[in-house]
């Protein structure tokens, strides 16, 4: 017994021994931690020998502490030599002389609540402000990124935990005036500042920092004309341009044109040069008065449409005096003088199929073969708008064309728009939006023409859907009615259009018996059978309250049975509500044939 | 019994305290069995299959296409593309954007250098290894090392040159950038060897009679080491040079223009053909999925192609189409048919073909003051394709910055979607001191998102733009490699 136990005594003594030889040759060193990344401000003591000031500045704020806790921060860390420099031009030999409020400017002017990597840069503002409250510009210079225009960044997206840093050499300083005083203090502005103060918006654009005012007015945007630009328009001084606009003799007056002329120049929010081009308009504090914009090449233009037809050359924007940050937002220069456009209202049969987007974008297609109008999940023409752009049937959505002079089916232009759209299939598109031409402000009534297919959609038709003006028309277009559905029973009736008409239905297209000044009788429909399949629906009433290029929808809302390229759309006609002349002119498929009223 | 278990123990303990020794594998456990291979040339083709083999893998062919097209205007980055490529696209490129990754080169450069290596250990011992075939493989190795390090030299401009195999751990040090001059020196000397090297062809040949044959093609012959070499001459502005070059291939005679362009072409293995990343009975072409296919990141930029690149003509004959255009070597949605029409596609990737050696003549001719001679290759190629009257050039036989953009253009036109426009730009770019650098600041204004186009205009100023950053993995592996100074900031 006492054998066995001293056996199994060394027995377990070895066993130890043997499975501690086992790891005998592994060491263990354990991290303690889990990320060696340190905080904003741990890097700013990393690196003190760099941004010991910085780091000075922003502990006498008590900002260092929160830049080295949680959040997601950018910071614009100064170099010591630009906090060097900013403290000459201050008369300052260290941080600790300036005034504690100064310095709270100073760092809140430097830190953006959001991690901004350059890879967010863009030719205009960082789209979060600064803490201070106000935007920081950012462009290229150099090859090197730049900050309003003044510091150009040494060290981009230094990654910490709690965020960005930017190294900089030299302190950004936030803008010393607003609009109204750099349009005021510089002399080429003359007759333009003038203009302000005898209109009253130099009070609209002037701003301390510490006013009480609405968000929506902290920041504006103003295109200035410099006196040069004013007098090649033929404006010596601003009497002149008194006389020439001022109908009532009172400027302050808002409905005087003077008046209008200069708030056609100032709009709400602060927008860059990008801003602008990337959207098609600036709303301006002018009632419901827009400024065209687009971009040609580099060149950002104002006001250059077409416009019924006419092309009207438009005002460039001189880049290199434009992006001027002030206080209250930016200032730029336009090379040419631009004004409120008076329009009238007048009709517009907008061919959806001859639209320019899509013109430019079918290329040698455009009159000649068929295209899909969706290619790489994109629509081909960015004034279409598909909903949604995933189904499997979106390849089906055609642009195409018909050289020959048909009697069935013809369409203006020759060309259409031929949609796969349902309501009650995952399958198929809901929605097609369309960008309409310009339509001047005005109510107008909205037809829908189309080519009848038995299996079309009823379609229900939108003005600016989900925008503050959205109107949903009240009639819906039912793309698988013929003529007939109006309930006149005899087409050929001289009387049918007008009782059509009292139904909300017309003939868009040329029938026998209407007039052409070219004599052109190729492809004529007879007034019933054929004739009765292309059908022009009266959809409703909009009313127009910006001159302006707008959306209108067309959204499936029932089905006759589901099927592919059953929507034979053609035109959809724009024609002033109180215009008595509804029914013509009527199209061909030869381009710019109009028939009229037989005389 | 209690003696047995104490030496059993004891023997136990012994063996337990070596136990994370190997001390019975005798092999390194870092290398390939370098002291088995390399004995006779069976082991040398091997070697040379392997090179062949990581190039037509499918990375190498995806890096050409992405560097020669993503950053020119003729491909557009889909919605299928990832975010990266569309920085790129907007000239918003970080050393961590997947653009700057080259490993997929830097394998064959290194199956390149071992064969280059070690070749002639397997000489030495096997007496049926010939100086021809052992001449043929080495010129095969160098000059596909040459074409890979070409497309990285004008890629990222500073590059290691790694001219030594690695094959154990300890190969693997720290080499540093050697500048874009010494890799085209290198170049230059590796191909005037390989030249005399590789031979005219690999298969057929009876009577002066080469047939045309996969093999030729799609291996290294002596008329792709000179097109490489002519290629190396034009971008080198030694343009004397690759016009010498270039009339060696046209005097063997046996290349011939095709007429109309068509896919075959593309298929691979014609009398157009030079050389060709062959994927016949192997791999898939990469580039289907990549351009061609229905969920492809990347496409045809239709709009812009079908009015800068292919103009259609406004006056004559209005029927008239190029077969270089729209709905031949890619269709309207902007599928790219260059790269085969059916998944999977197996249509080779052209590397050299006729028409370019055809094109870097015209260029060398108009530089050497033979304008006349320039416009007259032009011609023939133009009329062969078809191309139309819209995108003639009347250009006087003595405007030598009009007839560079011609041919300039007639490249775009000829060897579109090859991974060779971004090349093509900046070499018409840097041209004589960069004299032409407006022609970058056209391709930005043009394809860059309008946000940020001003941006990319004044960054495309900046010379050390156009070459892509060495990627982030790289600094961290090799310390001695320097940031192109233009993304350090």
């Amino acid at each position: 017994m006492k054998k066995i136990s001293c056996l199994s005594v060394s027995f377990a003594l070895l066993s130890v021994l043997l499975v501690g030889s086992i790891f005998s040759c592994k060491k263990n060193i354990y991290k303690q931690t889990t990320s060696d990344e340190v905080n904003i401000t741990g890097y700013l003591e990393q690196h003190a020998d760099t941004y010991s000031l910085l780091l000075e500045a922003l502990e006498k704020v008590k900002a260092s502490g929160y830049l080295g806790a949680y959040g997601t921060y950018t910071l614009f860390a100064p170099t010591n030599d630009a906090v060097k420099k900013w403290m000459a031009e201050n008369g300052k030999t260290s941080i600790s002389e300036f005034q504690d409020a100064d310095l709270m400017q100073f760092v809140k002017y430097h830190i953006v609540r959001d991690t901004v990597g350059s890879l967010r840069f863009t030719d205009g503002k960082i789209k979060s402000p600064t803490l201070f409250g106000e935007y920081l510009y950012t462009d290229v210079q150099n090859g090197s990124f730049r900050i309003n225009k003044a510091a150009t960044i040494t060290q981009s997206n230094i990654a910490c935990g709690n965020g960005i840093i930017h190294a900089i050499n030299n302190v950004l300083i936030p803008p010393k005036y607003s609009l109204a005083e750099i349009i005021e203090k510089d002399t080429r502005f003359s007759i333009f500042a003038q203009a302000l103060k005898e209109t009253g918006f130099y009070d609209t654009l002037y701003f301390e920092r510490g006013e009480e005012i609405s968000d929506e007015k902290r920041f504006q945007t103003v295109i200035v004309e410099s006196d040069s630009v004013l007098n090649s328009a033929g404006i010596a001084n601003y009497d002149q341009l008194k006389s020439k606009y001022s109908q009532t003799g009172d400027p302050k007056n808002h409905t005087d044109s003077l008046w209008l002329y200069m708030a056609y120049h100032i709009s709400n929010g602060g927008s860059y040069l990008e801003d602008i081009a990337s959207s098609s308009s600036i709303y301006t504090l002018a009632p419901k008065e827009i400024i065209s914009t687009k971009l040609s090449g580099t060149k950002v233009l104002l006001n250059d449409d077409v416009f019924n037809g006419v092309y009207e050359p438009g005002a460039e924007i001189d880049r290199a005096n434009s992006d001027v940050t002030a206080i209250n937002g930016v200032l730029h220069q336009s090379k040419n003088n631009f004004r409120i456009k008076v329009r009238v209202q007048v009709p517009v049969y907008f061919d959806v199929a001859s639209s320019p987007e899509l013109v430019l974008a079918l290329g040698s297609t455009y009159r000649n073969t068929s295209k899909a109008l969706v290619s790489n999940s994109k629509p081909i023409a960015n004034s279409i708008g598909f909903e949604n752009l995933n189904v499997v049937t979106i390849g089906t959505n055609m642009y195409r064309y018909y050289s020959g002079l048909t009697t069935k089916r013809p369409y203006a232009n020759g060309d259409l728009l031929d949609l796969s759209m349902c309501t009650n299939n995952a399958g198929r598109v809901k929605y097609v939006d369309f960008k309409t031409p310009y339509l001047v402000k005005g109510k107008y009534k909205v037809w829908v023409c189309y080519a009848q297919n038995g299996n079309g959609s009823g379609m229900q038709v939108t003005y600016n859907p989900d925008k503050t003006d959205e109107q949903v028309l009240p009639n819906i277009v039912f793309f698988s009615q013929t003529l007939s559905s109006s309930g006149v029973s005899n087409l050929a009736d001289p009387n049918a259009d007008n009782l059509m008409l009292a139904q909300g239905y017309k003939r868009y297209f040329a029938t026998a018996g209407d007039y052409n000044a070219n004599g052109v009788t190729g492809g004529i429909l007879a007034k019933t059978g054929d004739g009765s399949l292309n059908v022009g629906r009266l959809a409703g009433v909009i009313n127009v309250e910006t001159t302006d290029r707008h959306t209108i929808r067309i959204q499936a809302v029932s089905d006759v049975r589901c099927a592919s390229n059953s929507i034979y759309l053609d035109m959809i006609q724009f024609i002033p509500a109180d215009d008595p002349e509804q029914i013509y002119p009527r199209f061909h498929q030869i381009p710019g044939e109009l028939f009229y009223r037989p005389q | 019994m209690k003696q047995l278990y104490k030496y059993l123990f004891l023997i136990l303990i012994v063996a337990s305290f070596s136990s994370c020794r190997k001390w019975l594998d005798l092999q390194p456990q870092d290398g390939i069995t370098k002291a088995e291979f390399w004995k006779t040339k069976e082991d040398v083709k091997a070697a040379l299959t392997g090179i062949y083999s990581s190039l037509n893998a499918g990375d190498v062919e995806e890096r050409i296409f992405l560097w020669g097209e993503l950053r020119g205007d003729m491909v557009v980055p889909t919605s299928y593309a990832a975010d990266d490529y569309r920085l790129v696209k907007n000239m918003n490129i970080l050393s961590t954007n997947d653009i700057s990754d080259w490993s997929a080169l830097y394998v064959v450069i290194n199956n390149c250098n071992l064969l280059i290596d070690f070749a002639k250990d397997a000489k030495a011992l096997d007496p049926t290894f010939t100086d021809e075939l052992y001449n043929a493989y080495l010129g095969e190795a160098l000059t596909i090392r040459s074409l890979m390090y070409f497309y990285l030299v004008r890629t990222f401009r500073d590059i290691p040159l790694k001219l030594n195999g690695s094959y154990k751990d300890t190969d693997v040090k720290p080499t540093p950038q050697s500048t874009p001059e010494a890799v085209i020196s290198q170049l230059i000397s590796d191909l005037t060897k390989a030249q005399v090297l590789v031979p005219d062809f690999h298969v057929g040949g009876l009577g002066g009679n080469i047939a045309i044959n996969p093999v030729n093609t799609g291996r290294v012959t002596k008329p792709a080491v000179t097109a490489l070499l002519a290629d190396v001459y034009l971008w080198n502005e030694q343009y004397d040079k690759a016009g010498a070059e270039t009339d060696k291939i046209l005097a063997t005679g046996r290349y011939q223009l095709l007429g109309n362009s068509n896919v075959s072409i593309f298929n691979g293995s014609t009398s157009e053909t030079i050389f060709e990343i062959s994927h016949k009975d192997s791999r898939v072409n990469p580039l289907y999925g990549f351009a061609a296919d229905t969920r492809k990141p990347f496409a045809a930029n239709n709009m812009l192609v079908n009015t800068d690149i292919f103009t259609p003509n406004t006056e004559g004959d209005l029927e008239a189409v190029d077969t270089r255009g729209e709905g031949y070597m890619f269709n309207t949605s902007g599928a790219i048919y260059k790269f085969g029409f059916e998944n999977p596609s197996y249509y080779n990737f052209q590397v050299y073909r006729l028409p370019e050696i055809m094109l870097i003549k015209a260029d060398a001719a108009n530089e050497t003051g033979n304008g006349g001679a320039a416009l007259s290759i032009l011609n023939i190629l133009r009329t062969a394709r078809g191309a139309l009257q819209a995108t003639q050039r009347d250009v006087d036989s003595t405007d030598v910055d009009g007839i560079n953009r011609f041919i300039s253009e007639e490249r775009a036109r000829e060897l579109s979607f090859e991974g060779k426009r971004w090349f093509d730009l900046l070499r018409l770019a840097k041209k004589n001191n960069y004299s032409n650098l407006d022609v970058l600041v056209d391709v930005v204004s043009k394809t860059v998102d309008v946000a940020v186009q001003q941006s990319a205009i004044n960054k495309i100023n900046n010379l050390n733009s156009h070459y892509l950053p060495i990627s982030e993995t790289e600094l961290f592996k090799d310390t001695a490699l320097k940031q192109n100074p233009f993304y350090s900031k």
